[in-house]
């Protein structure tokens, strides 16, 4: 019998965060204050999070003690087990050993709560009442749901109308776990109805939902807002991913030679990725790749040539993938995780070259999720396809290059309230596309004269 | 504005939902979606379409429009609703 699965006892859970924070080689800038353009100060955020949580999203500290409270709910499902998909491996035929950290295995099915629960207990020691957030088709917020209903404090979502309507089982998840959750846009607030007023069947986006949960956060008293993604603080908390990770692959006397996550806000990429970039600083050598969406097919079909960096042509040119920027504007194709609602830690890693990013199209990610599926049993998340897709070329790679390889991987959440996209791809709704050759002529003829690198 | 493309259908990974073209279209009210081209381009000539369909100011807006940092534009939402309160 070959083992599958490595567990860490209960006693064996990380005590104490990672903020990679204290460790960056080069410092991110700081965020501006979009009125004075001055540095934002702790006090400009405190009307939607506690000052226990600004103190973490400004903190440089390396290490910060996860609370008994916290640790107490984490052992709900933590340490999640690692797993060697050894089904995959038979299925690519490849020379890698792939482990992957099974992030599905908490309450709400997803990595989230790994966040939602220390927001929830810090809003309960500050004082706050009530917890307001937005969520899309709703992982964010039932996680938070979960988490306020384990420390006593009402939460109310507001949810993406389209979504609202199209995902109802999310929906049901929070009601079930006593959060409120409303279709965004509501009447219960001045953006909301400014909203209804001229769009009456509007659908709802995330911006306006993210603005009525915020204005409800600013106008009612003891309200705070939480975020899921993006923000400093929640990739700190993902951060016991990758520590568990770390203890589970020493157990095994591997150290990885890949590790990987998908990236939408950068939340669960971190969370494994970022106490492996703390080994990169120190000279250790791991590859770290971010998967993320795409529909442009560059890497596959553009060259790798000089073009402009940014939409106006204001940049310098820069080498990248590309079909030139008459056909896809330069940052939609070249920019990947540095642009468009990714985590500022994230973007300046890859930036600083420590996290290699990589775009995948829907089709080739959902024949990746099908495979893993067919072959390990468990249904991934569509966002979790992204990494498997990227897991899939790097064994290729192997394979050509001759090398064995050790790939590790957060298998970020399963796929079993997701069903209606899996359905939407087997019944061929999702299309294929593969952009003919004379296309990709015409395209790159905006780049003809540019130097190649 | 309508297209042939409206009922069109893709997985928005902000959402993380299956949603249409016609939604993309007008996710910013006035204006698409800021991903809009790179969710679509592979299946169509959206840009085509998008300078086709968009008046001068909406394109102009549509290209000059830069993601904010996440903390600045939450710093943002937080004075406009205390405008409002």
């Amino acid at each position: 019998m070959e083992q599958i699965k490595t567990f860490l006892d209960e006693s064996e859970i990380p005590r104490q965060w990672y903020n990679v924070m204290a460790d960056l080689p080069t410092p991110m800038k700081p965020p501006l204050h979009p009125g004075t353009g001055q540095p934002i100060k702790p006090e400009d955020m405190a009307a939607i999070f506690p000052m226990n949580i600004i103190e973490q999203e400004a903190s440089t500290q390396r290490w910060i003690d996860i609370p008994e409270e916290v640790l107490q709910k984490y052992l709900l499902w933590r340490p999640s087990p690692l797993y060697r998909a050894r089904n995959f491996e038979k299925l690519l035929g490849c020379p890698v050993k792939i482990y992957y950290k099974n992030e599905g295995v908490s309450p709400a099915g997803s990595h989230k709560p790994n966040a939602a629960i220390p927001m929830a207990y810090y809003n309960k020691v500050a004082g706050t009442k009530r917890i307001t957030t937005e969520t899309g088709a709703g992982q964010w917020g039932s996680a938070l749901s979960m988490a306020c209903q384990m420390f006593g404090l009402p939460c109310r979502v507001y949810m993406v109308r389209i979504s609202y309507d199209q995902k109802p089982y999310r929906r049901m998840m929070m009601n079930t776990w006593g959060a409120e959750c409303l279709a965004s846009p509501t009447n219960l607030t001045q953006v909301g109805r400014n909203v209804l007023a001229e769009h009456p069947d509007s659908p709802g986006s995330l911006g306006i939902a993210i603005s009525e949960a915020i204005e409800d956060a600013v106008t009612t008293p003891n309200t705070k807002y939480a975020l899921g993604s993006v923000l400093n603080h929640v990739l700190l908390y993902q951060s016991i991913i990758g520590l568990e990770a770390k203890k589970q692959m020493d157990k095994l006397g591997i150290y990885p030679d890949i590790v990987m996550g998908c990236c939408g806000g950068g939340s669960n990429f971190a969370g494994l990725a970022l106490p492996y970039v703390a080994d990169l600083f120190t000279g250790k050598k791991v590859k770290i790749v971010g998967a993320e969406p795409t529909s442009c097919p560059t890497m596959t079909k553009g060259p790798f040539a000089y073009d402009f960096g940014d939409l106006a042509k204001s940049t310098p040119l820069l080498p990248m993938y590309t079909l030139g920027h008459d056909y896809i504007p330069a940052p939609i194709h070249a920019g990947g995780l540095r642009y468009h609602g990714m985590a500022p830690i994230i973007s300046h890693l890859v930036r600083e070259s420590f996290i290699e990013p990589r775009a995948y199209d829907q089709m080739k990610t959902f024949e990746a999720g099908i495979k893993w599926a067919r072959s390990e049993g468990f249904i991934p998340a569509p966002e979790t396809n992204h990494v498997i897709a990227a897991v899939v070329d790097e064994a290729m790679r192997a394979k050509e290059e001759g090398k064995e390889k050790v790939i590790l991987f957060n298998w970020s959440g399963h796929g079993l309230v997701d069903l209606s996209a899996y359905d939407a791809y087997l019944s061929g709704k999702l299309q294929a596309y593969e952009l003919p050759d004379e296309e990709i002529e015409k395209a790159l003829l905006a780049i003809k004269d540019f130097p190649k690198p | 504005m309508e297209t042939p493309y409206d009922s069109k259908l893709t997985r928005c990974p902000k959402l993380g939902d299956e949603i249409t073209f016609s939604y993309c279209l007008r996710e910013a009210g006035d204006l698409p979606c800021a991903r809009i081209i790179r969710c679509w381009q592979a299946a169509f000539d959206v840009t085509a379409l998008l300078k086709e369909h968009l008046s001068d100011r909406q394109w102009e807006s549509f290209i000059s429009t830069s993601p904010e940092n996440k903390i600045s534009s939450l710093i943002d939402l937080i004075e406009r609703a205390q405008e409002r309160k």
